[in-house]
């Protein structure tokens, strides 16, 4: 499968701050806003045009929607920041306290995996009594 | 009820020029807000917590809220390791409270900077930050230069009532009289509306502001032909506009910050901003993101000495960013208790923390049910600050405004909250 290697970028964006409030992070509406990868469109069709991708670091792996979007460059893909981004994302800090949230070297191919709920994210980290 | 000149409580914008209309005690409609804004306001009632809850083997149950204050202070006072997290989306007031309470256990406690403008607030910490009022950009910046940011996104009041469209009294035309410069990794929307975008490599920033920094200099001819995918004439042009400029200022936000060198970055900036000073009038200002955590690096300075990801329990404030920040601290495992106020941390946090998180007590005081709650062993419900408790919180360029109450809760605010919890634990002392 073609596998292509991308700078990851992560960030906010306005839908996604619309529809957090009001204890929305949990919804479908919030999956359906941060739980994406925007691809430059020759890296889209490099893929085959997937629906869904999965984006790989040394950190962990996430599948997230693919889409195509001509602000990004080559091999650089952008994904909201959120839980489905936090998977991948490194923890060192360099001394400064703030993960690599931006410039992490990752790779993309396309997945026919779930892309899972926010709530399934979190059940890795369900509570031990 | 028509209220006027309410204060938008979303992001370090801090727009005080909205209008909540009231009835009863509910919000029926507000005017003047960005989408951002809107939706927190209007739909401040949906979603809500409505009362004090306890995890236990089968999940959350209700507790009395004097119960919930209880089990609070013995969760903190029991903590080896507490720490306590978020701060920005509350008043000062409540983080001045909150410090006392650092003070009282001898905690961590750090802000939501340290995932966010940390880095920016160590390059200010080593090169200083020549910064200004956001009214003086609206009054007299002819140059404005947006870089690493989207406003448009992420503060979209800001272009309009400050620094791109809204006219001033050195720049009576608005639009007119201003040159906008965007420098980005990609095109955005705010990329769209300026006259000159600068489309840079991923992690080129720190080349790209030396490269500006020698050619204002004289030192021009050492450059290479091009630099972080942009050529040498391009960045002379650049450079001549920022000389030339009667007052410039860079707005700086996340892209510049989390990338590559992270705090050199905004140290270089800095030393760029200084060296345009020697010609004309320059300004630096970070886009800040909650509505007040402009707020809590400052009254954690003034009670501390430090902005962010402070250890207070050797009996006197120590800071070392990378050490004592939130992440840092989880991901080696060494908090052993949490009081998370007013931010969502498993929502933007890295999977080693969060892992920590769900090892250990975690308190949350918050309105609404979030990733934090889903994972917390306690949670206190508490009214929404700017809109059913009032306090002050600072904008962006480090104005104190007061935000407004103009809805009555069933809620204590977090104020009340952390005083309860103070006052609790000195009944255990």
């Amino acid at each position: 499968m073609k596998r292509l290697e991308v700078v990851l970028l992560t960030g906010s964006t306005i839908r996604q701050g619309m529809v957090i409030k009001g204890g929305r992070k949990l919804t479908e509406e919030y999956k359906i806003e941060a739980a994406y990868c925007l691809l430059n469109p020759k890296d889209y069709e490099k893929l085959g045009r997937p629906e869904k991708v999965k984006v790989k670091t040394d950190y962990g792996e996430v599948t997230v929607f693919a889409r195509a979007d001509e602000c990004m460059f080559e091999k650089e893909v952008f994904i909201p920041r959120g839980p489905w981004a936090n998977v991948v994302i490194s923890p060192e800090t360099m001394g400064t306290g703030s993960p690599m949230y931006k410039g992490m070297k990752a790779t993309v191919e396309s997945s026919e995996d779930d892309v899972l709920e926010s709530r399934q994210l979190f059940e890795g980290f369900v509570k031990r009594y | 009820m028509i209220i006027k000149n309410v204060v938008c409580p979303f992001c370090g914008s801090l727009c005080d020029d909205l209008t909540v209309e009231v009835e009863g005690n509910e919000i029926k409609n507000v005017d003047n807000t960005c989408k951002l804004g809107y939706n927190k306001i209007v739909g401040y009632s949906h979603g809500r917590i409505e009362a004090p809850l306890i995890r236990d083997k089968e999940g959350l149950k209700e507790i009395s809220y004097d119960k919930a204050i209880d089990e609070a202070a013995k969760i903190l006072c029991n903590a080896r390791r507490p720490l306590m997290y978020g701060w920005s989306s509350t008043t000062c007031e409540a983080i001045e409270k909150g410090i006392e309470l650092a003070i009282k256990i001898g905690s961590l406690i750090d802000q939501t900077a340290t995932v966010c403008h940390g880095p920016t607030t160590l390059g200010i910490q080593e090169e200083g930050k020549p910064s200004c009022t956001l009214g003086e950009v609206k009054n007299r910046a002819d140059l404005v230069i947006y870089w690493g940011c989207n406003p448009f996104h992420a503060h979209p009041r800001h272009m309009g009532r400050y620094s791109t469209f809204t006219k001033g009294y050195f720049t009576n035309k608005g639009r007119k009289d201003r040159k906008i410069i965007v420098v980005d990794v990609r095109e955005s929307d705010t990329s769209k509306v300026a006259d000159i975008f600068l489309k840079i490599e991923p992690g080129s920033d720190y080349k790209i502001i030396n490269a500006l920094t020698s050619i204002i200099i004289g030192n021009g001819d050492i450059l290479p032909e091009e630099i972080g995918g942009i050529s040498k004439d391009r960045l002379e042009y650049i450079a001549g506009e920022m000389v030339n400029a009667n007052f410039g200022i860079v707005f700086f936000g996340l892209g510049v910050t989390m990338t590559g060198v992270k705090d050199k970055n905004i140290g270089s900036l800095s030393r760029l901003v200084k060296e345009l000073n020697r010609n004309t009038k320059f300004s630096l200002m970070p886009m800040r993101g909650h509505y007040n955590v402009s707020g809590a690096g400052n009254v954690f300075t003034w009670l501390t000495g430090f902005p962010y990801a402070i250890d207070l329990s050797r009996g006197y404030a120590y800071y070392n960013p990378g050490e004592t920040t939130a992440n840092d601290v989880l991901a080696r495992k060494e908090v052993d208790a949490i009081l998370v106020v007013a931010s969502d941390p498993v929502a933007h946090f890295v999977n080693p923390s969060i892992r920590r998180l769900a090892e250990i007590p975690l308190i949350a005081i918050e309105p609404y049910t979030s990733a934090t709650t889903e994972l917390a062993d306690l949670i206190i419900p508490v009214a929404i600050s700017g809109i059913e408790a009032d306090g002050t919180a600072y904008r962006m360029d480090e104005i104190p405004i007061r935000v407004k109450k103009f809805i009555d809760s069933k809620f204590k605010s977090d104020l009340e909250i952390l005083t309860d919890i103070i006052n609790r634990i000195d009944r255990y002392e």
